[in-house]
């Protein structure tokens, strides 16, 4: 309740069950927790219940997964009002979910599955932006995704398709470092033109995760949230800082996932960078 | 170029590649990285069946372990192709799959009924875990309750509460699995008895109900009151033994924190 309407600063690790009493211990390094929103639309027990303990304790920002932004299927508005019911609940700082689809026709393929970049799409995510805007009562957050399909009349760079949506809808983004990188392998860009052209005030929150080599030895990048943050993530995240600034910044570990203190020594990593990138910028 | 399909017609497109194989999708997919359409529309069709059957592997571990992860994979494989998600969340991705094994054998070497009421109970578990919470009756809440009132008293049961009638030995195989211990020899007896899963704290706990304990819990959740409770006794005890029997009971039932709360409405003088 107390953290309503400030931003997020500093540096965060997504909220897991694992972690729940460590966090709780009271020793925890963190300025904030990202929770899986979907993980706590739940009517009762234990998940709400330590919920309730960390958001006293802790900033919080809600990420989801099943908004489905860019499906040609209406807008879920069961999902929409649990959504704000969960947030009246705990007063994130943000509330964000990924540009995607996850299904058309009423099924649920459970993944976020790529848009293509057309004008048309642009129009269609930026129109739905606004009715989850409407809904929440408060500026939407929009995180790119990883993807291992481009479309042949996608016209616009994955850049462009975002700033396009970020200038027609008045959302924010949340700039996934990882999954810029692996689409950058996986589709054959410069990262570094991709950060170029995001627009430079928009970005709020800052993901760092892992990814895997596509087991098949396509040299495809899979976005597996399993493993720690690689040297040309690192990389590219300081990259980021010296474009965008103090973005508040976490660790996404969604599977393998390891102590705590490995995250915490994780998070160090970035802290170090920010540091670093902060110092040479000034 | 001239055809490019509108963002309806392309996700149509993927959703019945991945759920289907189907081919259309193919021609849309740039590749300016050699790696082919067929590979890269590939990594989504292996994560959606990767991730729903590690999803229910996950909903009915105990269903996974009984039947090994081999034929529990091709099982879920043909449960997924009948029952597509329609939901939000993965949470409830396995919401049919009892009702749907009830209708498929498994394999020859399974017994059919066996693995439904399996998959049943731990639905079931699942649901009481993260069930809606509510205040706990306590025993010195009986306190409360004036003599004139018991015969007009509700009992409130609370909302993390299920009850499933069970032929065979599931739960045996449940605790088995949860002691890392050989699961037991399947039975199956013509009556069925009733279960009762319930939240006690944050952990699930279940036990077998006497008939008369069923039937009594069974009115109550209706909305009968306590004279009505009673009478539901009848059939198992002799009418002097009957309200000996009700207050055990409802000891017993508050003592497993059961009951939400108890109604008695004030009649006015």
């Amino acid at each position: 309740m107390t953290h309503h309407g400030s931003a997020l600063q500093g540096f965060g690790l997504g909220l897991r069950p694992q972690h729940y009493e460590r966090i709780l211990a009271g020793d925890c390094a963190v300025d904030w927790f990202e929770i899986l929103s979907e993980n706590y639309l739940v009517p009762g027990g234990r998940p709400l219940y330590y919920l309730d303990r960390i958001a006293e304790r802790f900033p919080l920002a809600m990420h989801g997964v099943s908004l489905s932004i860019g499906s040609s299927d209406p807008l879920n508005r069961s999902y929409l009002r649990d959504l704000a019911r969960l947030a009246r609940r705990v007063q994130p700082r943000l509330i964000s979910d990924h540009l995607c689809w996850t299904g058309v026709d009423g099924l649920n393929l459970h993944d976020l599955m790529p848009l293509p970049q057309t004008d048309e799409a642009v129009h269609h995510v930026a129109r739905r932006i606004g009715q989850v805007q409407d809904a929440l009562g408060r500026q939407f957050v929009l995180e790119n995704v990883s993807s291992y399909v481009g479309f042949t009349h996608s016209r616009l760079a994955e850049w462009q398709f975002l700033s396009a949506i970020v200038a027609e809808s008045g959302c924010a983004l949340l700039l996934d470092i990882n999954n810029v990188y692996v689409n950058s392998v996986n589709h054959g860009f410069d990262a570094l033109d991709y950060l170029d052209g995001l627009p430079r005030h928009s970005v709020r929150q800052i993901h760092l995760a892992g990814h895997s080599q596509d087991a098949a030895g396509t040299g495809l990048l899979i976005d597996t949230h399993d493993h720690p943050v690689c040297d040309a993530v690192w990389a590219l995240y300081a990259a980021a800082l010296e474009r965008f600034g103090a973005v508040p910044s976490m660790i996404e570990r969604d599977d393998r996932i390891p102590p705590l203190d490995d995250l915490l020594a994780e998070l160090d990593q970035a802290r170090d960078i920010a540091s670093r990138v902060t110092t040479v910028s000034v | 170029m001239s055809d490019a399909p509108s963002l309806l017609r392309l996700q149509r497109q993927m959703q019945a590649r991945v759920l289907h194989g189907d081919d259309t999708l193919l021609v849309q997919i740039a590749d300016n990285a050699g790696v082919g359409a067929t590979r890269r529309a590939r990594v989504y069709e292996d994560a959606y069946r990767l991730r729903l059957i590690e999803a229910l592997g996950n909903d009915f571990a105990v269903l996974k372990a009984h039947l090994g992860a081999e034929r529990f994979e091709a099982l879920a494989a043909s449960y997924l192709a009948d029952h597509p998600s329609r939901y939000f969340s993965m949470r409830h991705v396995g919401t049919e799959l009892s009702a749907w094994l009830s209708r498929h054998p498994v394999d020859r070497l399974a017994a059919q009924p066996h693995c439904a009421e399996l998959a049943a109970f731990e639905w079931a578990q699942g649901e009481v875990f993260d069930a809606a919470d509510s205040n706990i009756v306590v025993l010195g809440d009986i306190a409360g309750v004036p003599p004139e009132a018991w015969h007009r008293l509700r009992l409130q049961l609370k909302p993390a509460i299920r009850w499933l009638p069970l032929h065979g030995n599931a739960p045996a195989f449940v605790l088995a699995h949860s002691n890392d211990a050989s699961m037991p020899a399947m039975t199956w007896r013509e009556e069925p008895i009733m279960w009762l899963l319930w939240r006690r704290g944050f952990d699930v706990y279940w036990r077998a109900l006497e008939s008369d304990e069923a039937a009594a819990l069974s009115v109550a959740r209706e909305g009968a009151n306590f004279g009505e409770i009673c009478a539901s006794l009848c059939a198992w005890h002799p009418d002097d033994a009957v309200a000996l029997r009700a207050a055990s009971l409802l000891k017993l039932w508050i003592s497993d924190e059961l009951i939400a709360a108890l109604d008695f409405d004030q009649v006015a003088p």
